[in-house]
């Protein structure tokens, strides 16, 4: 491998926390939703279970994706580009010599990366990048397709 | 060479439609926050278009212009629209546009869900004004009479406006929690490597303590409402003392809510605040820590201090001491967060463009609504008080001072940051005079006229009174249309004007200012990390 690049999130939050999290939230509306049922309003508790079980939810949606990525490697002959988004993962291989790196206008006024070779064609850094750190990241690329033997 | 086919994932950067479309479905961050605050804008002018019919009725004593029922409905939607439709949505549009820029993230975590709690608040406004134009077909008796706190039994008996109002906070109270968590989930988990929980920008740590103050009365909120409904509709009696219930147990769950809700509407104004005194003071902020653990004292403190809004209702004397002492107490961090306020511009070398102008009036103007709240808060004095316009001066001191003219502040301070061109700073600083002038003009003498003895929600009152409210409503003219110079600064400012730098203001700090002004369509993504 000459060189590898990968984008992914950075999940400040562990599972650990994110468990802690919830309870905590959890805590909170239970004890609310308690407190008033007792008094006689219990029509709060089926709100309360309702607002815990879209974080709940939200939580869960956010565990799934904890190790989304995106990468590109450049081998002697190949280039590699994989992503995983939740179960999809996908990776498509190039050959070095014959691929290119192209910085194009896509919908909306933003860049796209798009690496291809023989028409076949793929977009990468869409969802961990910006257009100032695509425009940097393609010339890198380009740079390092050429030199890099 | 192998390859497997690549599946389009289904992922919200795929497309950018533009358009109207582009709007409908959009999951960016910054066209989810500038939705919020158009909203936000235009729902302030028809708040305000409102009040100033009140206003009108209430230039001379005697029934000139409406119905006591219209006049009644004109009030409670009136602060149902500002507190629901313009405040609430102004913090979650300046929360959508600058946490994930203020925590170096590329977007708020649950961008569809953003979305959505974008567009249930369009809905939600129509349906609580809908039952206005019904009754122009005859359909109904016109929107809520209650007042914007539904007390039954009132609400009991009213119309089908009462109805269309418990959809709409139903709704509205969906839009929040949706916006809470997204943002809790977005500060917990998508900060920037380095940017630990203590390092947060203030709105940041603002806008957390609000989204669980969110969390925690909103449900009591919707629960109320529906009781409301069930008893208007399908037999119960939870209100209803007829059957058994109790009315005063719906201002418990009101207030359980109403409270909280009006820190949950400064809170993030608390945290820009400071924000802005750094920048124009070009000193760091005093405090930081101070101002955090006041945020937690304010949030905690608000849940257990409802009942102060009706004292009179008739409660136990402990409870009435208990409720007047706590509510006391959260001017204690209030006045530490006053102090950190104070002291960062102390000595410091200050200039004062708009958004600074704002922020100094703000300061003085939300100091006055805190202290008449002391005064409300003891129980023997509040006895005179309670319903009266000294109530409603006070809380337009916090409200209209402490969060609109908050938002104001911050609109100035952000616009050429999320537009890429400065404002027009000669029409800023006349806005400002303006309206801080006429707010006071309209103000001051509603606590005059509160002392004397005035009930608020009524259309007509004794001569004694005449003057101070002619007064009042020229003020309220004069507000109002100045609020007409901000809207057209806006506009220019989206349109053109002066190119913006990326810093915008020499004194800045914080990473929003580091982007380029307009930030690019995706900001901060994760740094590519080169192995
Ligand atoms: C130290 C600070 C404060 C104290 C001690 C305080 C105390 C009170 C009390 C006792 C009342 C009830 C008066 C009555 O109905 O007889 C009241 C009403 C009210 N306060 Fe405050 N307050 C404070 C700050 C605030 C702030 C910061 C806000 C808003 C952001 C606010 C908004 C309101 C509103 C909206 C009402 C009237 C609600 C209604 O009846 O429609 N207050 N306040
Ligand atoms: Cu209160």
């Amino acid at each position: 491998m000459d060189y590898k690049i990968i984008a992914h999130p950075n999940n400040s939050l562990s599972p650990k926390g994110a468990i802690l999290l919830m309870m905590a939230l959890a805590a909170i509306t239970l004890v609310v939703g308690l407190g008033f049922t007792l008094a006689g309003a219990w029509l709060v508790m089926p709100f309360a279970g309702l607002e815990l079980l879209a974080f709940g939810y939200a939580f869960y949606y956010v565990y799934l994706h904890t190790s989304d990525f995106e990468s590109i490697e450049i081998c002697e002959n190949t280039v590699v580009v994989e992503s995983k988004n939740y179960k999809t993962s996908t990776r498509l291989e190039f050959q070095r010599y014959w691929t290119q790196i192209m910085l194009r206008e896509v919908d909306g006024g933003q860049t796209g990366i798009f690496i291809g070779s023989h028409g076949k064609e793929l977009e990468f850094g869409r969802r961990f990048l910006d257009d100032e750190q695509r425009a940097k990241l393609t010339s890198e690329l380009k740079e390092k397709l050429r030199t890099i033997k | 060479m192998s390859t497997t086919t690549v599946a389009h994932h289904d992922d919200h950067h795929d497309h950018h439609p533009t358009g109207l479309m582009r709007w409908l479905t959009t999951t960016n961050h910054k066209d989810i926050g500038t939705m919020y605050l158009t909203f936000s804008l235009i729902m302030f002018l028809v708040g305000g278009a409102m009040i100033l019919g009140i206003r009108a009725e209430l230039f001379k004593p005697g029934l000139q212009l409406m119905k006591p029922e219209l006049f009644n409905q004109l009030i409670g939607v009136h602060a149902l629209i500002m507190i629901f439709a313009a405040l609430m949505p102004a913090a979650t549009g300046f929360a959508n546009w600058m946490i994930p820029l203020q925590i170096g993230a590329p977007d708020m975590a649950l961008p569809r869900l953003n979305n959505w709690g974008f567009w249930l608040l369009p809905p939600a406004a129509i349906l609580l004004t809908l039952p206005f134009t019904l009754a122009l077909f005859g359909i109904g008796d016109g929107a809520l009479a209650t007042g914007w706190t539904f007390y039954p039994p009132l609400s009991i008996q009213g119309g089908i406006g009462v109805d269309f109002a418990i959809f709409s906070v139903h709704i509205l109270g969906i839009s929040s929690i949706l916006g809470s968590i997204n943002i809790i989930v977005t500060i917990f988990n998508m900060r920037a490597p380095g940017m630990t929980m203590m390092k947060l920008p203030l709105f940041a740590w603002g806008w957390l303590i609000t989204a669980f103050l969110l969390v925690a009365t909103i449900p009591v909120l919707a629960g109320a409402v529906t009781m409301l409904l069930t008893d208007r509709h399908f037999g119960t009696h939870f209100f209803d003392a007829a059957g058994g219930g109790d009315p005063i147990l719906f201002q418990h769950l009101f207030w359980f809510f109403g409270h909280p809700e009006v820190y949950i509407l400064l809170l993030p104004v608390w945290g820009f605040i400071p924000q802005i005194l750094q920048t124009f003071a070009r000193k760091p902020v005093y405090g930081y820590k101070a101002q955090v653990y006041s945020f937690w004292a304010v949030g905690a403190l608000s849940v257990v201090v409802w009942a102060h809004h009706f004292f009179t209702a008739g409660m136990p004397v402990p409870a009435l001491l208990y409720f007047m002492y706590s509510t006391m107490a959260i001017s204690l961090p209030l006045a530490v967060m006053f102090f950190c306020w104070i002291k960062t511009m102390w000595k410091g070398s200050m200039s004062f463009e708009t958004p600074m102008l704002f922020t100094v009036g703000w300061i003085i103007l939300f100091g006055i609504g805190g202290l008449t709240g002391l005064v409300l808060a003891d129980v023997a004095a509040d006895a005179q008080y309670h319903n009266s316009y000294f109530v409603v001066a006070h809380f337009h001191y916090t409200l209209f001072a402490g969060g609109i003219m908050g938002m104001m502040a911050g609109v100035y301070y952000w616009l050429p940051k999320m537009t890429g061109h400065m404002y027009n700073e000669k029409l800023g600083k006349l806005h400002f005079w303006l309206t801080a002038i006429s707010f006071n003009l309209t103000f001051i003498p509603q606590f005059f006229v509160g002392l004397a003895g005035m009930p608020r929600r009524i259309p007509d009152y004794a001569l004694q009174f005449a003057e101070f409210n002619m007064i009042s409503s020229t003020g309220a003219f004069i507000l109002g249309l100045s609020q007409l110079l901000f809207v057209y600064n806006i506009i220019s400012c989206i349109k053109g004007g002066e190119k913006a730098t990326d810093k915008v203001w020499e004194g800045a700090q914080g990473l929003e200012w580091t982007l380029p002004s307009p930030p690019p369509y995706h900001s901060f993504t994760e740094q590519p990390v080169v192995k």
